[in-house]
């Protein structure tokens, strides 16, 4: 029996700011909980399609696989919540 | 210091307007991002895990007062009030926004910056010991070199599509601080036998997936026939480097492939077939270039500083910063200052603007406003007066920059890894700042002495932990970080590759491994003798088991 495919979403970083986005389905939003989860590889290969197909606004589009509507792999999550460390920023 | 002259200035203002019209036209999407990313690297410009990052040319890591303060102002304005110093010695931003970045470029060409030959298969930023023209035990200040090999590296148009980066560090002095043996071409200041300076020429040494050291092909280089040597070993290397192969195409691979004795045959052949007064710059230029070296108006002292000696005796504090941040200076009554920027706890390599600004005043208070960045990442005052160390030490521990560990234990390199990095496999940082706090006590690190640890997040081996005493790579299996540890490294003196020791562990086993090893080198060693020096006499199972010995 073949494994059932991994959920995954589309995640980007935005072309002007580089900051870490994910696609709801009708646009890029940096709130990694609206992103659509793509359940089958045919849904995910069109998603990428259709990145490609804005990449006047974001860049380095990819798949990243979700287990409960959770991102999987630890580089997604620093990815999406920022460094683990406390570094310098200022005024933020 | 070397000042750009009107060929630098131009070329640098040009390569900025081009790279702004070059960002327009990505954002107005004339540009495609495949066409526009070659464009961007060869600006400096990456695209990490949260956002872009601008590492910034600090050629062989030499800068002004001026500069400084213009890295802290950038830092301010377009990123997030910091920067990261790299054992390349350069500095990265890791915030910065696409659209800004023009705007940086022209910050940094005011004061003759840029980021040019910091990504891409060129001829990366040459880095140098930090302690040239100042160290005691120099033959002369390589940088006149330097600065002539980024002349001749920069428009080449023979070095502008090479199968892979390729870097070059050099050191005018018999004690390697510039890591050379682990470089595409190391260079190392020798004299001949009538005393004049040359230089030994090794290539083929490297780090990442396949570390090597570096294999001497030619003894002695007169200084005048260097370039044309150099481009000789840069004609074989791309004519037979690897382009089908990533993973082959660095020179040491070529090296390694052809034979040392082959390889050198074939420089040697290429050498006597260039017309070397066409590559040899001509004296008119390499005196200008010199004459930007010479050394600063030293004034005349005591070679010791009854108040410098005052001080130490008075303040265990200050006595024990002194025991380790000062290096020989060639002249009298001054010394050459390394301001770690590993705090304990803290962020190897990061200073805040407020610090680059505090590091900027103190080069031009207590020296003759010069820094210089370290491949250790830590900064360099190179021109500091015995008797004024006391005040400009209290002037670092005001801006906690005072920290007393050059060369110990928590004097960690550390790559930025998963916490900013796309290709890493795990995070650096936490690691070291784990170990640094286990190891905080100052008193217990100058027991110890002299001890590298370095800090890799993946393969690539940024943090060069093939050459720590103590190096630790950083893995991932199962979707869990793990750490490999390899012990017997050495980037300088009797160069050295280190050998792994146990299996992997987690992270927050690390700090304990790292506290066996050093136990078990306090026992066993002899008088004087540091942690390397006992490796290798002991041999590395003594090592490897008592990593074992506790129980795992
Ligand atoms: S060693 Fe790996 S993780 Fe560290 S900076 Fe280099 S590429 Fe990134």
């Amino acid at each position: 029996m073949s494994k059932p495919p991994t959920p995954q979403v589309l995640t980007a970083n935005d072309l002007l700011t580089g900051t870490v986005v994910f696609w709801t389905g009708s646009a890029w939003s940096t709130d990694p909980a609206t992103a659509c989860i793509f359940a089958d590889p045919a849904s995910q290969q069109a998603a990428l399609g259709d990145a490609e197909a804005d990449a006047g606004r974001v860049v380095g589009a990819y798949l990243a696989d979700v287990d409960e509507g959770r991102l999987v792999r630890l580089r997604e999550r620093i990815r999406t919540t920022g460094p683990t460390i406390a570094y310098a920023r200022k005024g933020a | 210091m070397y000042r750009y002259d009107d060929f630098d200035a131009r070329f640098v203002r040009e390569r900025t307007a081009q790279f702004r019209a070059q960002v327009a036209r990505r954002i107005a999407g004339e540009l495609t991002e495949d066409e526009f990313k070659p464009l961007r690297l060869m600006n400096g410009l990456y695209l990490q895990l949260h956002a872009y990052m601008l590492r910034v040319a600090i050629p062989y890591g030499t800068l002004s007062s001026v500069q400084m303060r213009a890295l802290a102002d950038i830092a301010d304005r377009w990123d997030r009030g910091y920067g990261h110093f790299t054992t390349r010695q350069n500095i990265q931003f890791n915030w910065p926004k696409l659209e800004d970045v023009p705007d940086i470029l022209d910050a940094l060409a005011d004061v003759e910056m840029h980021a040019i030959q910091t990504s891409g298969n060129c001829i990366r930023n040459v880095t140098a010991d930090a302690f040239a023209g100042v160290a005691a035990d120099e033959i002369e200040d390589p940088r006149p070199t330097a600065e002539l090999m980024r002349q001749w590296s920069t428009l080449h148009p023979e070095f502008s599509f090479l199968p892979r980066k390729f870097k070059i560090a050099i050191t005018g002095s018999p004690n390697d601080r510039a890591a050379t043996k682990v470089h595409d071409i190391g260079l190392r200041m020798v004299r001949d036998d009538a005393g004049a300076p040359g230089y030994e020429v090794a290539v083929g040494g490297g780090q990442g997936r396949t570390p090597m050291l570096a294999s001497v092909i030619r003894p002695f280089v007169p200084k005048a026939q260097l370039l044309a040597y150099l481009e000789a070993i840069m004609r074989v290397y791309n004519l037979h480097g690897r382009r089908d192969n990533k993973f082959k195409a660095r020179i040491k691979i070529l090296v390694h492939e052809l034979g040392v004795a082959e390889f050198t045959r074939q420089v040697e052949e290429a050498f006597r077939g260039l017309d070397g007064p066409s590559v040899t710059p001509d004296a008119g230029l390499v005196a200008a270039i010199e004459a930007a070296f010479e050394p600063p108006e030293y004034a005349v002292l005591d070679a010791s500083s009854p108040r410098f000696d005052r001080a130490k005796a008075a303040d265990p504090d200050f006595g024990r910063w002194a025991a380790t941040n000062l290096m020989a200076h060639k002249q009298p009554g001054y010394a050459a200052v390394t301001v770690s920027l590993k705090p304990i706890g803290g962020i190897p390599g990061d200073a805040t603007s407020d610090q680059m600004r505090a590091l900027a005043d103190a080069s031009e208070r207590f020296g003759f406003g010069e820094l210089r960045v370290t491949h250790e990442q830590n900064i360099v005052l190179p021109d500091v007066r015995l008797e004024q160390l006391p005040s400009l030490w209290r002037h670092l521990r005001a801006a906690g920059l005072d920290t007393p560990n050059r060369g110990l234990v928590t004097d960690i390199i550390a790559c930025p890894g998963l916490d900013y990095c796309a290709l890493a496999t795990a995070r650096s940082i936490p690691v070291a700042q784990a170990i640094s706090e286990r190891f905080a006590d100052a008193e217990r690190q100058q027991v110890i002495g002299p001890l590298a640890i370095k800090i890799s997040g993946c393969i690539n081996a940024c943090g060069h932990h093939h050459v720590g005493h103590i190096g630790v790579l950083g893995l991932e299996k199962n979707g869990e970080e793990f750490y490999q540890l390899t012990l017997g490294g050495a980037p300088e003196g009797d160069a050295a590759l280190g050998k792994r020791a146990g299996p992997g562990l987690a992270a927050d086993e690390v700090p304990g491994a790292i506290e066996r090893l050093v136990d078990r080198y306090l026992e066993a060693r002899q008088e004087r003798e540091t942690f390397l020096q006992t490796y290798r006499r002991l041999g590395h199972d003594a090592f490897k088991e008592a990593l074992h010995d506790a129980g795992h």
